[in-house]
């Protein structure tokens, strides 16, 4: 009879322990799933077809194939934050091959992920790339509030950004026509904008 | 005989849960974004400094991780108390300068006892701006205690 309780208890012991266990697990692969199901969810990505091509800078750093080759793997990885990190280091000068580079953004700028393409489209930027500024105007016209933001963040001084900047002015959120006021502000301080 | 192999299973099993738990408990991360991109949002938290059985707390720790490369930069301010605020310090600011990084700011400490902390992350410009915040509670001996954190606001 005892024996048959402390069996029992023990199952009980053992059934509680393996399903927090599993509870703590099973969390995690519905966040894996989670993510990856917003990949096929995109309400309008204004990017699907572009296609970049970038060149070699004057002041190119030589490869390092170990930062590459971990560039390359957060890239693809499955957890948005990951591919956004190595987006944002791609933000700045890094040590690859160009080529990798524009696969690495190309792939991004497809993302079904928002906060991937508009970190792609920064990083593109900054990069020496053909028909930036086309890119830049698709960008603003994707549906995702944050992708607006860092196509804008992206504008320079030169004509067309000037025109699409004041074109920003008349978007229907606030923060775009905010942060489109503030780069004609600092460009033009004397300028009246819009707010 | 039998009963030592069921205790050592027992005891493996409630230890590996045990073990798990613990480690997320130490691990306080708070990760947020600005839903709203303005210049002027502010996301709002409170932070809990309880005596969770490792000791009174003595003060709270804080620093922030700019997810985003942009020209916007993101920065925390955490603040308690109002009284002798010259003695002890009751509000610290923390700003991530570069973005483009796995680093997080400069660590910046509240010495205000147990009780709420109120944490405010903003960022520097309007933009897409997301962040992680480190948080933990300590005793005067720099035990990590009881850190409970509460969102208020999002913007």
């Amino acid at each position: 009879m005892m024996m048959k309780l402390q069996r029992k208890h023990l199952h009980l012991s053992l059934f509680v322990a393996l399903s927090l266990n599993i509870l703590g697990s099973t969390q995690f692969v519905y966040a894996e799933n989670n993510d990856t199901s917003t990949r096929s969810n995109v309400a309008f990505d204004s990017l699907a077809s572009v296609q970049v091509q970038c060149f070699s800078g004057e002041n190119e750093l030589s490869v390092d194939q170990v930062i590459t080759d971990e560039l390359m793997q957060q890239a693809a990885s499955r957890v948005a934050e990951e591919r956004v990190a190595a987006l944002s280091r791609l933000a700045t000068a890094v040590p690859m091959d160009v080529v990798v580079r524009q696969k690495i953004i190309q792939t991004a700028l497809q993302d079904a992920d928002p906060r991937v393409r508009g970190q792609a489209v920064y990083a593109l930027v900054q990069q020496n790339c053909a028909d930036s500024m086309l890119l830049l105007e698709q960008a603003l016209d994707d549906s995702e509030l944050s992708v607006r933001l860092m196509a804008l963040d992206g504008l320079m001084g030169d004509d067309r950004s000037v025109a699409l900047l004041k074109n920003a002015l008349k978007d229907d959120e606030q923060a775009v026509r905010e942060l489109a006021a503030v780069k004609l502000d600092s460009l033009f301080p004397t300028a009246e904008t819009v707010k | 005989m039998k009963f030592t192999s069921v205790k050592t299973v027992i005891s493996l099993v409630a230890g590996s849960v045990i073990l798990t738990h613990s480690v997320f408990a130490l691990a306080h991360n708070q990760a947020g974004s600005f839903t709203t991109g303005l210049a002027a949002a502010v996301d709002f938290y409170t932070v809990s400094c309880t005596n969770d059985g490792n000791g009174a707390p003595s003060y709270l720790e804080a620093q922030v991780k700019d997810m985003t490369a942009n020209s916007s930069k993101v920065n925390i301010t955490i603040q308690k108390g109002t009284t002798n605020c010259n003695t002890n310090a009751c509000a610290r600011f923390s700003l991530d300068s570069a973005d483009n990084d796995a680093g997080y700011s400069p660590l910046i400490k509240l010495t205000q006892g147990a009780g709420t902390y109120n944490l405010y992350v903003a960022h520097t410009a309007a933009g897409a701006d997301s962040y992680d915040v480190l948080l933990h509670c300590k005793t005067a001996t720099n035990v990590h205690t009881g850190t409970g954190v509460t969102s208020r606001q999002q913007q």
